[in-house]
């Protein structure tokens, strides 16, 4: 259509009244000035004349919204129920969807990201896949046909940003020379590394920041690329700014300041070419399968090895992974999760609109005579289906605006479910606009489902009214409804199980009350063997605070999934297994309440010594020295001896899910970071400020870089069965209570559209109670198909959830029974209203009832 | 005196070329010149008058401008615009073209008759 024509058109119904004012003078005059004819109607020409300005299809669009709106207004009541569970429905999708869209949908924010590869190298020793190779077999590698089109190779530490003042953690990323290049990223201001940049070890202290970093700290001034940057103990030029939203090579791990991988001995301590510490990204060539990739890698990546190191087993194959997110792993921990909870919302939301669907036909049978009588006036049935259907769209579009609003303020809470991963994720589960384009498509959708069959129905019936609704179509509904309930219900009890199993864990120790105090010393004047005595007095502060019960220290907190381990040689054995392994000081049993079943404590004297005086657990004790441990000597890691002193009750180390582990403590020794752990009697909170001015207190300069507590700890470690279990409770809950609002909805109907019958039958001897049966019967008739449904679907549900669950089977009887008896519950109590009703009836005046 | 309605979708073209000929006019005036034009000949009914007037407007052919006639009354006075012109021109071209075709056909009746 002809711009000018819209523009004009558009102009006509914002001054509509001035156009009919102008149009009645126009005629008025001409009625006058023409006297020797009569003007005729005047209305007809006025009418056509507005008719020519009007679009047709947006008069008549509105015409069926205003019926429609004004309809509703008439029934509040059904009008509010109706949104309300539209709106929680749809939030509750659009919530969960911005959490599958930041987890699972979203990639780096570079081109080609889907042909990235994250590789790593199976350790059949240790249990734990290799992150990390030797810079000289990276560097090889990318020399050879892999498959792959390119490779690049970065560590992520942490590290000190300081300016004079102020000290704050800032993540780097040390990036081998091609890394911006490969990853296609562009500069916002000056120049970005290059291969140049990261020749020769420690030659080029040179640094890229990122726009995020730039923003915050320089207010994007064009003057930063030049300046200097302190990070820890190093000054390094920024040389420039990488593109907005570019944040390192992990989605959801972001990195502020990229240096050359050439300067990495500042960071880790060691010499570029020694240890193995860097982790490698790769991108797939174009056609080249990520299979075709893996296989070429392991034949060559083992010849590499060869030269390069370390030697690996036959069996420590090289893992090529999709990466489209980057290195991280979140994707691989949550994604099953957040999909799960995607299909649980998804049922909810099939259930609302089943639900909608059965009161609007219910709803359409009672206005039949309304809409026979607008029939027989001669609106066509188009126009009645549209106005159900603008009924339908009205409903889902406040469900929807409403559900926006829910998805907004409900996205920050659910992320506290997640504990410490939820901060990390944060900034990408964001009610953005790929978020908003997904509650819009779902709410037309939801309302075409929910609105055609009444709307169908309603228009098939005419021009007779109030034909009774068909019986089958109202059952199948209600069935549905009870069925996806009964599925998720079944969910709920299965992930409410998994998560009492896991808090059941015998830990092997204490957890009740325990702080946890990660401290930095690295930067301060205490680092060798200053920082054991430091460390030591901090220890003998914190056991004096008031409240405190005992204190001690290690090099790593338990229940983390952190570990380190080592190799043992054991007298007499062939294999040299391997251990878990930490440093602890003396009282550290005591503390975090893990028995000591023989032998000692470790003693303050116990550092000097020279044949290292472990203690090891019960498992260890069991596993490699045939359960007699006490005063064996063996030795560990480049034949270091040691004598056990002591056995330790066996505690979970790493996870809550783990078999029983061998465990090897030694005396803390020297050590740039330490965990403190408190045992106190006093409250989470003010134990935090005590502790916080203690280290305060002995040094300023010392960072507490983490407060917590071993509770918040393991809360931390059962985030995904946590918020499983809560959305999972809470959505069944929902879907249970629509079922049975449907079903008072529709029986209640059916009952007062049966009044004159049961009048009847009144009225020729049926009892009050067998009046009552009767409506009881036919809702336990759909409940029963319900569950009939449900069942199979329930046992589906289990099965896809099956990875997720712990220490029960997807087929569980009590999870399965527990959700039958909240279903069949809510269905009694849904249909006693109507029952009691039914009952009560009165058969002198049901008779009269028209 | 009975007179002629004007064909279905002409009285669109002859409201433009009146108002081409004699400049800003209003309804009343339009209609008489119409009329007056003919010979009396073609009957400008008020009810294709003003919904004819309505869709020049939209489609932007004319204008409608408020002003006072001789008689000190309040009028809304049409003008062509340079689109309404062209729209004219275009009009009478193909009617041009039309009756040309029809008095074709109709030529050898007329021939016959006047044997």
């Amino acid at each position: 259509m002809n711009p000018g024509v819209w523009w004009r058109k558009l102009r006509f119904r914002l001054q509509r009244a001035r156009f009919e004012r102008e149009m009645a003078e126009e005629m008025a005059l001409h009625r006058e000035l023409r006297t020797h004819r009569r003007f005729g109607n005047t209305t007809r020409p006025a009418e056509q004349s507005r008719e020519v300005w009007e679009w047709a299809w947006l008069e008549n669009l509105l015409r069926d919204f205003r019926l429609a709106a004004r309809s509703l207004r008439r029934r509040p009541v059904f009008t509010a129920a109706a949104v309300l569970s539209l709106t929680l429905a749809l939030g509750a999708n659009t919530a969960v969807f911005s959490f599958v869209r930041g987890i699972v949908l979203k990639r780096l924010p570079v081109p080609g990201a889907e042909r990235l590869v994250h590789i790593e190298q199976r350790n059949e020793m240790f249990h734990m896949d290799n992150c990390c190779f030797k810079f000289a077999f990276y560097e090889e590698l990318r020399r050879r046909d892999t498959g792959l089109e390119d490779i690049l190779g970065v560590s992520n530490p942490e590290a000190w940003l300081s300016d004079g003042e102020t000290r704050e953690r800032a993540g780097v990323e040390l990036v081998s020379g091609n890394y911006f290049t490969m990853l296609g990223v562009r500069p916002a201001a000056g120049r970005l590394l290059s291969a140049s940049d990261d020749r020769v070890e420690n030659a080029a202290p040179v640094a890229v920041i990122s726009h995020r970093l730039w923003r915050n700290r320089f207010a994007e001034r064009p003057d930063t690329v030049g300046r200097t940057l302190r990070v820890n103990s190093d000054v390094y030029v920024i040389v420039g700014v990488a593109e907005p939203g570019f944040q390192g090579s992990s989605l959801h791990d972001p990195r502020d300041i990229f240096i050359p991988s050439a300067m990495v001995s500042r960071f880790l301590g060691v010499k570029r070419e020694e240890a193995g510490w860097i982790m490698l990204l790769g991108r797939l060539r174009q056609g080249v399968s990520i299979e075709t990739a893996r296989a070429r890698l392991n034949e060559v990546g083992r010849q590499v090895q060869k030269v390069t190191g370390p030697q690996m087993g036959p069996r420590d194959d090289f893992l090529v992974r999709e990466a489209a997110q980057g290195l991280g792993k979140r994707k691989a921990q949550w994604g099953r999760a957040v999909l799960l909870l995607m299909l649980l919302v998804a049922v909810v939301l099939l259930v609302a609109c089943a639900n909608l669907s059965a009161l609007l036909s219910v709803r359409g049978v009672e206005r039949a005579r309304d809409a026979g009588l607008r029939a027989a006036l001669g609106a066509s049935r188009a126009a009645l289906v549209r106005q159900y259907l603008a009924e339908a769209f009205l409903l889902a579009a406040g469900g929807g605006a409403l559900a926006w609003m829910l998805a907004r303020v409900s996205i920050g809470p659910l992320l506290s479910l997640l504990g410490r991963e939820g901060a990390a994720l944060a900034p990408h589960v964001q009610p953005d606009p790929a978020v908003l384009a997904f509650l819009a498509v779902l709410t037309l959708a939801s309302a075409a489902l929910f609105g055609l069959y009444p709307a169908w129905r309603a228009a098939r019936t005419l021009p007779l009214p109030s034909r009774a609704p068909r019986r089958p179509v109202f059952a199948a509904l209600l069935a549905i409804q009870f069925a996806l309930s009964l599925g998720l219900l079944y969910g709920a009890g299965l992930f409410a199980q998994t998560l009492r199993n896991l808090r059941g864990i015998d830990l092997g120790l204490d957890s009740g009350r325990v702080a946890l105090v990660h401290l930095d010393l690295s930067g301060t004047v205490y680092e060798g063997a200053r920082s054991a005595d430091f460390l030591r007095r901090l220890a003998q502060e914190a056991q004096a605070l008031p409240g405190a019960r005992a204190a001690s220290l290690s090099n790593l907190s338990v229940l983390s999934g952190s570990m380190q381990s080592i190799v043992l040689r054991l007298p007499g054995a062939s294999t040299r297994p391997v251990t878990y392994f930490m440093g602890v000081s003396p009282g550290y049993f005591a503390t975090l309440g893990i028995p000591l079943l023989g032998g000692r404590d470790f003693t303050p004297a116990d550092r000097a010594s020279s044949e290292r005086p472990v203690i090891v657990n019960q498992q260890f004790a069991r596993q490699y020295l045939n359960g007699d441990a006490l005063g064996k000597v063996f030795a560990f890691g480049g034949n270091m001896p040691a004598r056990v002193v002591g056995v330790a009750g066996t505690a979970k180390f790493r996870y809550l899910k783990e078999e029983p582990q061998p465990v090897m403590y030694l005396p803390l020794g020297e050590t740039d970071d330490a965990w403190l752990h408190v045992r106190s009697t006093v409250p989470r909170a003010a134990l935090d400020a005590q502790l916080r001015s203690l280290v305060a207190s002995l040094d300023r300069r010392v960072a507490i870089t983490r407060l917590t507590s071993l509770e918040a700890q393991i809360d931390d470690a059962l985030a995904r069965e946590r918020l499983l279990a809560a959305l999972a409770s809470l959505l069944s809950g929902l879907a249970v209570l629509l079922a049975a609002i449907g079903l008072y909805g529709v029986l209640a109907f059916a009952t007062a559209s049966r009044t004159r019958e049961i009048g009847i039958r009144m009225a020729l001897g049926s009892a009050r109670g067998s009046i009552a049966r009767l409506v009881l019967t036919g809702s336990l008739r759909v409940v029963a198909c319900g569950v009939a449904l449900g069942l199979p679907l329930a046992w589906g549900c289990g099965r896809l959830a099956e990875s997720v669950l712990y220490g029960l089977k997807a087929e569980d009887a009590a999870s399965a029974a527990g959700a039958l008896a909240v279903l069949l519950a809510s269905a009694l109590a849904a249909s006693l209203i109507p029952a009691w009703r039914a009952a009560r009836t009165d058969p002198a005046s049901a008779l009269r009832h028209e | 005196m009975s007179r002629d309605e004007i064909p279905p979708g002409t009285l669109e073209m002859l409201i433009l070329r009146t108002l081409a000929a004699a400049g800003p006019l209003h309804g009343f005036e339009i209609a008489e010149a119409i009329e007056a034009g003919s010979c009396d000949v073609l009957r400008v009914e008020e009810g294709s008058l003003y919904p004819a007037l309505q869709r020049l407007l939209v489609q932007g052919w004319v204008t409608g401008e408020w002003g006072r006639t001789a008689g000190n009354r309040r009028a809304r006075y049409y003008q062509l615009t340079a689109g309404g012109r062209r729209q004219l021109e275009r009009e009478m071209e193909r009617y041009q073209r039309v009756s040309t075709a029809i008095a074709r056909i109709l030529a050898p009746a007329v021939k016959g008759a006047s044997k």
